[in-house]
């Protein structure tokens, strides 16, 4: 039992710590374009691959940390595995800071073929963010397949994945939590298999010299990144539904139209991915079509029924709205917002438009920042504050959204803002025909001192918890 | 122990990364040309007919500089290389405007005169937009290699075998690279785009040396037929299918669940 607490101790102060510095890398990147650094303008790209590669994955083992917490509710997750897990992501994130600040490594976060085989960096340091892919990629493969062991310890596959309540056969109860865990974890299997078998070709490529195909390599990145954001998503979805539950005292159970929703997603969500390659002429047509309806149909069914599930949940309940429940809300919420500013990128009429524009950053890191973060810290204070109680003010609680609130979607909007008015993504420095993107940039550096000041306080309210948490499994 | 000799092994593979040189192999002429991309060039000194002595960085410091080399008892490819490279600029304009030429001899024996009689003689036109000389033999090789010149002897003969080549080089570093004996004026003007700063994409088509290609264009009837890459895109798929039924064949609850 402490092992289990200290685990979920060590990935949530690693969590919030690497969070609080690749906050303040995503800062600097913005105050670069906002012509206020010119001096750094040169590391403008080895920060940007620092920040994108540390943030996807950052929240990948955070959303991990938090699925598998709550799953031990039902099963037996291996701690020791964690432990693993933690180490290996430790000793990914070491390469990679020693590719990007010794070796000045810049392909941007999903290193698209040929780009790190080709950049200004020595081999030395492309050869370093492969070694970190890959022992990161090794890693979360072990503990991925250790969730599914326990879960299969519990519960068939067919029953894990709900299909007597699609059927309408007898079958146990099956906690949403696990349906859609399962869900993802069978499809981050194929996600870091890909990651994995991009890595290969580029190993291959720098040891024998033979060239790789452009669109297997592109097809093979978009998998594996592409599916690490969207299944952490998932992931921190299903702990909602657990957890959300102990605040309006009312049942969030599996039902056909989850499990059919959720069992969609398991269908689709690996043809979704095709939507970043609409621009690429060699790809089928077919595959075109087929990524646009995946990608409708991988998010919507999914999102409408967990929005809808969560507002009956506390329609007209007595709510006390901690950080937690109000985080869980705003997460949600911040998942359909920029959902919806998904749906429309990935529409092809329109992508064609708004294709590497600041339109591209705005939605991902709306459901980001407003939708996984928020997600995932609301799980941490609730963990912490269950392990360790503290009497709450609600009213320091209102103050850390509120700030989470204005401050985030402040930064956003300059980010959506901008993809409108045609500024394109990664320019580290604009020129005179978008030199607006300099001022929304100005303007974007002020909220997100906000979204920081907001998040303190939340790390504040967090860090007593968890200290006392810590004492507790000391003493 | 064994951690140890793993260790080992990884040292050298990242040892072989690190300084291997991939092998010589048949490549398409756009692998080749992409080789030297980004490469950083030494500022060499040219001396040039006339005593007067040129530091490339004092041509590159505004404007991109085309760098090519020769030799001037060539009798293969040289002369109608340049001359090639001479009517194409002629045709698709641009010099002292958008870019420098500079054409080095690596040959010890050429003085700068020698090149320049040559140069003459071509009607490249020698002068302040077209520097034509030599220089020391000790900054030959290093410039040669930044842009991915070589020359072997031919023996039995005094002519040596070599590429034809253009490099253009801008703030210091590669930028482009056309490889072959005439230079034709559709690929020059690409070059000339980019030293305009219009960005040209540039990127090797998969050819047969490529493994795994998705797809594969027949030339003579230009249909598409699939290829074995595809095969590779379904496999984290289809491995992810078989590991999960295997974790959860391996893994099956006991008769009796404990609810
Ligand atoms: C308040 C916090 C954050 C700030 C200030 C910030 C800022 C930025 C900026 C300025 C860029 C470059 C945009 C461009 O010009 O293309 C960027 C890119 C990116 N950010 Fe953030 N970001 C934040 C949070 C996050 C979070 C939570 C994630 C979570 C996954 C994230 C993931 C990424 C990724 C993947 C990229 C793309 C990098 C690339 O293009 O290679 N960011 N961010
Ligand atoms: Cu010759």
């Amino acid at each position: 039992m402490k092992h289990a607490q200290r685990n979920t101790l060590g990935w949530i102060a690693v969590t919030v710590v690497l969070f609080l510095v690749l906050l303040l890398v995503g800062m600097f990147l913005r105050a670069v374009q906002a012509n206020q650094l010119d001096a750094a303008q040169g590391w403008f790209y080895p920060m940007m691959t620092l920040h994108g590669v540390g943030m996807a994955g950052l929240w990948w083992v955070g959303a991990m940390a938090c699925a598998s917490r709550v799953l031990a509710r039902y099963v037996e997750p291996s701690e020791k595995v964690s432990s693993f897990a933690m180490l290996g992501t430790v000793a990914g994130v070491v390469l990679l800071l020693v590719s990007v600040f010794l070796g000045r490594f810049a392909a941007g976060w999903y290193f698209l073929y040929p780009l790190p085989l080709k950049g200004t960096w020595p081999r030395w340091s492309t050869v370093v963010f492969l070694a970190s892919l890959t022992v990161l990629a090794v890693t979360w493969l072990v503990w991925v397949l250790d969730l599914l062991r326990a879960i299969a310890k519990k519960f068939p596959l067919t029953r894990a994945l709900g299909w007597h309540y699609i059927t309408g056969a007898e079958g146990p109860e099956v906690p949403p939590v696990v349906l859609i865990t399962t869900v993802s974890l069978i499809a981050a299997i194929a996600c870091l298999v890909s990651g994995a078998a991009t890595v290969v070709f580029f190993v291959l490529e720098l040891f024998t010299g033979t060239g790789s195909d452009p669109l297997l390599m592109k097809n093979l990145t978009f998998l594996f990144g592409h599916l690490l954001v969207n299944l952490s998503l998932y992931l921190a979805v299903g702990v909602i539904y657990d957890v959300l539950p102990t605040y309006t005292g009312r049942p969030w159970k599996a039902n056909r139209v989850v499990a059919v929703a959720w069992n969609v997603v398991l269908w689709v969500v690996l043809f979704a991915y095709f939507h970043h390659l609409y621009m690429d002429f060699a790809q089928p047509p077919a595959f075109q079509y087929l990524g646009q309806v995946a990608s409708y149909v991988s998010s919507i069914p999914s999102a409408v029924v967990t929005v809808f599930g969560a507002v009956a949940l506390v329609y007209r309940a007595p709510v006390r709205w901690n950080l937690t429940v109000a985080l869980f809300f705003l997460g949600l919420m911040g998942w359909g917002i920029g959902g919806i500013g998904a749906v429309i990128d990935s529409t092809i009429a329109v992508n064609s438009v708004l294709h590497n524009t600041l339109w591209v950053p705005a939605h991902f890191h709306t459901y980001m920042i407003e939708g996984l973060v928020l997600m995932v810290l609301g799980y941490f204070y609730h963990y912490c504050q269950e392990e360790a109680p503290i009497e709450e003010d609600l009213r320091l609680h209102k103050i850390a959204t509120c700030l989470i609130v204005v401050g985030g979607y402040g930064f956003l909007a300059m980010f959506y803002l901008s993809g409108a008015l045609g500024v394109p993504r990664r320019f580290a420095i604009y020129p005179a025909n978008v030199a607006h993107g300099a001022t929304l940039s100005k303007v974007a550096l002020g909220f997100i001192t906000l979204f920081l000041g907001g998040l303190l306080v939340y790390a504040r309210e967090l860090g007593r918890r968890w200290n006392k948490a810590r004492q507790a499994i000391h003493a | 122990m064994r951690s140890l000799r793993w260790a080992a092994v990884a040292c050298a593979l990242v040892a072989c990364a690190v300084t291997g040189t991939p092998p010589v192999r048949a490549e398409s002429v756009v692998t080749a040309e992409a080789r030297a991309l980004h490469r950083a060039v030494p500022d060499v000194t040219i001396s040039v007919a006339g005593g007067e002595q040129v530091k490339l960085s004092s041509l590159w410091h505004d404007k991109p500089v085309l760098i090519t080399l020769f030799y001037q008892r060539c009798l293969g490819s040289c002369s109608p290389f340049l001359r090639s490279l001479s009517s194409t600029i002629k045709t698709v304009g641009g010099l002292g405007d958008d870019y420098r030429v500079v054409s080095v001899s690596f040959d010890p024996e050429d003085t700068p005169e020698r090149t320049h009689e040559l140069a003459t003689q071509l009607g490249l036109g020698p002068g302040e937009s077209w520097k034509v000389g030599t220089t020391s033999p000790a900054q030959l090789q290093p410039l040669m290699d930044s842009v991915g010149f070589w020359y072997r002897a031919i023996p039995g003969t005094d002519q040596v075998d070599h590429p034809s080549l253009v490099a253009m080089v801008r703030d210091g570093r590669v930028v482009r690279v056309l490889l072959g004996n005439t230079v034709s004026p559709t690929r020059f003007q690409e070059l000339r785009l980019e030293a305009r700063g219009t960005f040209v994409p540039f990127y090797a088509a998969p050819d047969a040396s490529t493994r795994f290609r998705c797809l594969d264009v027949d030339p003579a009837t230009g249909q598409l037929r699939l290829g074995w890459g595809l095969v590779v895109l379904l496999l984290p798929a289809a491995l992810a299918l078989a590991l999960s039924l295997a974790v959860f064949r391996l893994a099956r609850p006991r008769p009796a669940p404990a609810e």
